[in-house]
């Protein structure tokens, strides 16, 4: 790993190293989640049987055996291994098809519903902090205590506000399912609201910051109007710890989804999670955990490789 | 060369203001307090003052630029013949670049480090309609080339951090030619470059005035100023204190400030030359017992006290040190070898990228040499453990640059010293604190400030204070004035020469300045590349430099002419360089050479 592959350019060459970091980071959320879940009280063979069924002892037996349960940890640690590196996820416990297909069916709603949320809350941000940043102390007053207030306000609470109001209310937008675009506009906002007003004191923040820098004023002296300004120069200088800031919040946006999607009836992955941590559906969890932590692993490095983009002065190993 | 008389009206002016006056709320005083300029075509005038004395926000007013705080009033503001007191911001835009462009300080940051040159230089071209979508891409190119660029279409493509300090401020003057202006505000255009690129870049500037430009040259630098100008202002406080022709304010100053200020210039002989004897008895008072430094002895070594066979004695020496940094392996240090013996003040003069900061690193022991060793008291220094070398690092100290950055904020002067003194009671501490500072020439009363509450001078002499605290053998220095203003930079140079007298204290003093380097040291290292070029006695090198860049650097420092009723006597000329003994070279005129 260390050895530098000639004839590779730099970002290849990070996004390899990236690659191997982000496998070990994988590996490292299977292992801590299969051993939390083994040690914990309770007893996984309740979870295969499901609620409300009793079982003999010997029942029991015969199923922990058959899911191979009655072998020592370190060696169903190491089956588990096996299995996910072939790509495997298993089977449900609760729902008996396999995983893969289940994930396959209900990845796509939490998608649209992460990638809108995330979306909506950059425009909000944006916008937001281009029109308070610089101004008199009133508006920025007023535009940093409604940030704090959304940034407060939980996702699940903001969800069922805009419930009451908007759907059961005045009925502008339906209040479950997943059909078409205008299901999806309250979720979104129950998401995207929270992260917009974090997002927007970073922006507001670096704008400000960007606008006392000699080059600014350079731009000015030049006879630079301020949106022209904003527009070629200062927001260029925010993108670069929003883009980071984006990548960190992507990883919240998934935990965000469960609670969202159980309050909108919504299908997606947050409700297969929640499900099955109810039921201790370990093959389930097991495989959105995987899945969760390397879509965080990627979406980084990806945010890392867009970083030399934006500033190139981190191009050429980072050395000035 | 018209409109001699200050103030006085003039038809064809670019920009005349009387009266002018900027004030910030929360703020005792004025920035700017009655302040009357004109620039004509042509003509270059001069704003000179010292860090605070409102020459910048002088030069934004006259943009409209003063800042969204500032209160600007003028009895007259007449900008490109329209009477601009009542301008709004789109008159200010239509005005700015087009009638009066700016040139700052720093390129690499006063240009967006995100864009290309090119891209800057393109967007100041089109703001003003000065050519259309077609040809900008030559007229980048043509603007580059008259800013004396080479390679032009290559480097419109490149972003400030690939420029050197010079392409890239050449690139900055070239963004603000973009649109034309009759007039060129220059706020310290050449305080951040190398004393060669320095000269390269005045004369630029001084040939943009031959084509018939107003330059409006703001400087803290009499020396750079006096290459240039046709008038000069001098500003302190806000006001203007002195303005005249430049030859006669150069050469007979009437204001004791101005007079100050051409004392101040290093190498003028305003001030007397050190004394190279280290003879004097040590006046450090003894620190307490527990702060004694264990000091790296070589045995045998009788100590009969401070400052005996000093002269002799060898404190640290450097072998054939060598360093490479990054995948490519660029040398910054390739086969350095040096001594400092005890007392003495050895020089290391280099511009950047020389390799003179990684010498002081590995002088201080702080980077480690790739080959070659240093050694303290003929011991191994830089080879050891850190742990080994923690014990004697008392004896190898340190003076930075920014005496803003080197403290932590949030620290007062005290805690700053009392962490230079370890083990020492409170009570002690304090007393030591104070007899460092009184020994920097400081009052007592400073221990309970904080760095913001200091004056730049101030904050360097507590850093001195700092590095003296625990009694060192060598003081290494890197450019510890080049952050301060001219009348400071020679008070701390004095400083740091009675204190090398008094304490016996060996300096290892890394500049780029020749003419400071002058000021305090014996001996001098020229290096150039991670090499040493040439090595000798500083008045030897100065006076008949040996290496074609030694030469080359001696020739650029600039210097001020003769005072008429100077000490110098009458009957010299007025080429007569202000560096005692003779100089290689005659002073070239530096207008209307070629760059």
């Amino acid at each position: 790993m260390r050895a530098s592959v000639p004839g590779l350019p730099p970002w290849a060459r990070f996004a390899a190293r990236r690659a191997v970091a982000g496998v070990a980071v994988v590996w490292g959320t299977v292992t801590v989640t299969f051993f939390a879940i083994h040690l914990a009280p309770g007893d996984i063979v309740d979870g295969l049987i499901g609620p409300g069924a009793a079982a003999t002892p010997e029942l029991r037996r015969q199923i922990a055996a058959e899911a191979g349960l009655d072998q020592p940890l370190l060696v169903q640690y190491g089956q588990e291994l096996r299995q996910l590196a072939s790509g495997d996820f298993g089977w449900s416990y609760q729902l008996g098809q396999p995983i893969g297909r289940l994930l396959g069916s209900q990845v796509w709603p939490t998608v649209q519903l992460a990638v809108s949320a995330l979306a909506t809350a950059l425009v909000l941000a944006v916008l937001a902090a281009t029109l308070t940043a610089g101004r008199g102390r009133a508006v920025r007053g007023a535009a940093a205590l409604t940030e704090l207030l959304a940034v407060s306000m939980p996702s699940f609470w903001l969800g069922i506000i805009l419930l009451t109001a908007l759907s059961y209310r005045l009925h502008v937008f339906p209040s479950i399912g997943a059909g078409g675009p205008a299901s999806l506009v309250l979720p979104t906002l129950s998401l995207a609201l929270p992260l917009a007003g974090l997002l927007a004191q970073v922006i507001r923040h670096e704008l400000e910051t960007a606008d006392g820098r000699p080059f600014v004023l350079t731009a000015r002296a030049r006879g630079l109007g301020e949106r022209a300004l904003l527009l070629r120069h200062t927001l260029r200088h925010a993108l670069l710890p929003l883009t980071t800031l984006a990548g960190f919040v992507l990883g919240g946006l998934f935990g965000g989804a469960v609670l969202v999607e159980n309050i909108f009836t919504r299908p997606g992955l947050g409700r297969v999670l929640a499900s099955a941590v109810g039921s201790r559906d370990l093959p389930v969890v097991t495989a959105l955990v995987v899945l969760s932590s390397a879509v965080f692993v990627i979406v980084n490095t990806l945010v890392d490789l867009l970083h030399p983009l934006i500033d190139p002065r981190l191009r050429e190993g980072g050395a000035a | 060369m018209s409109a001699v008389g200050d103030g006085r009206p003039a038809a064809g002016d670019l920009v005349r203001v009387e009266g002018l006056r900027v004030s910030f709320p929360g703020q005792p005083r004025p920035a700017v307090d009655g302040v009357s300029l004109s620039v004509a075509p042509g003509e270059c005038v001069a704003l000179v003052g010292e860090s605070g004395s409102g020459k910048s926000v002088t030069a934004r007013a006259l943009i409209g630029l003063a800042g969204a705080r500032a209160r600007v009033s003028a009895r007259e503001l007449t900008v490109a013949g329209a009477d601009a007191t009542g301008f709004g911001e789109r008159q200010w835009r239509s005005v700015r670049g087009r009638h009066i462009a700016m040139v700052f300080q720093d390129a690499l940051v006063a240009l967006d480090p995100l864009r290309t040159v090119g891209a800057e230089i393109a967007e100041a071209a089109r703001l003003h309609g000065a050519v259309g979508p077609e040809g900008t891409e030559a007229h980048v190119v043509d603007l580059l080339t008259r800013a004396g660029v080479p390679e032009p279409e290559a480097r419109r493509a490149q972003y400030p951090h690939q420029l050197s300090g010079g392409l890239r401020q050449r690139a900055l003057i070239a963004s603000a030619l973009a649109a034309d202006p009759p007039l060129l505000v220059a706020d310290e255009p050449t305080t951040a470059l190398d004393a060669i690129v320095q000269a390269q870049i005045l004369r630029l500037l001084g040939r943009l005035t031959e084509s018939g430009r107003g330059l409006l040259l703001i400087s803290h630098d009499l020396a750079a100023v006096a290459q240039l100008a046709d008038r000069i202002l001098v500003m302190r406080q806000g006001a203007v204190v002195e303005s005249g022709p430049a030859e006669r304010l150069l050469t007979n100053p009437l204001h004791p400030y101005t007079r100050m200020l051409l004392d101040a210039v290093p190498g003028t002989g305003g001030h007397g030359r050190p004394v190279p004897a280290p003879k004097a008895q040590s006046t450090v008072p003894a620190p307490a017992r527990q702060a004694r430094p264990v000091r790296a002895v070589p045995r045998g070594t009788a100590r009969t006290g401070p400052g005996h066979d000093r002269v002799e004695r060898t404190v640290l020496e450097g072998r054939d040190l060598t360093k490479s940094y990054g995948p490519e392996g660029r040398r910054a240090l390739d086969g350095v070898s040096f001594t400092l013996r005890a007392g003495e003040a050895l020089g290391v003069v280099g511009e950047s990228g020389s390799g003179k900061t990684t010498l002081a690193r590995v002088a201080l022991g702080l980077v480690r040499p790739d080959a070659g060793e240093v050694l303290l008291h003929g011991r191994p220094w830089s080879a050891p453990a850190e742990r080994d070398r923690r014990p004697h690092r008392a004896a190898v100290q340190f003076v930075q640059q920014d005496p803003y950055a080197s403290a932590d904020p949030r620290f007062t002067v005290a805690r700053v010293l009392g962490e230079a003194l370890p083990g020492l009671r409170r009570s002690a501490r304090a007393e030591r604190g104070a007899e460092l500072l009184r020994q920097v020439g400081l009052p007592a009363d400073l221990l309970s400030r904080r760095p913001h509450q200091l004056s730049g001078g101030q904050r360097q002499r507590v850093a001195i204070a700092r590095a003296l605290a625990p009694g060192p053998e060598v003081l290494v220095c890197d450019e510890p004035v080049s952050a301060l203003d001219a009348s400071v930079q020679a008070q701390v140079l004095r400083l740091l020469d009675r204190l090398r007298r008094e304490t016996g204290v060996a300096l290892l003093f890394i500049t780029h300045d020749l003419a400071v380097v002058r000021e305090v040291t014996e001996r001098v290292l020229i290096m150039r590349h991670g090499s040493v070029v040439e090595e000798g006695g500083t008045d030897t090198i100065l006076t008949t430099p040996g290496h074609p860049y030694t030469r080359e650097l001696v020739a650029s420092v600039l210097r001020l002419p003769v005072r008429a009723p100077a000490r110098d006597g009458a009957g010299q000329g007025a080429g007569e360089p202000p560096l005692s003994g003779p100089v290689p070279q005659p002073i070239t005129p530096l207008r209307g050479n070629d760059v």
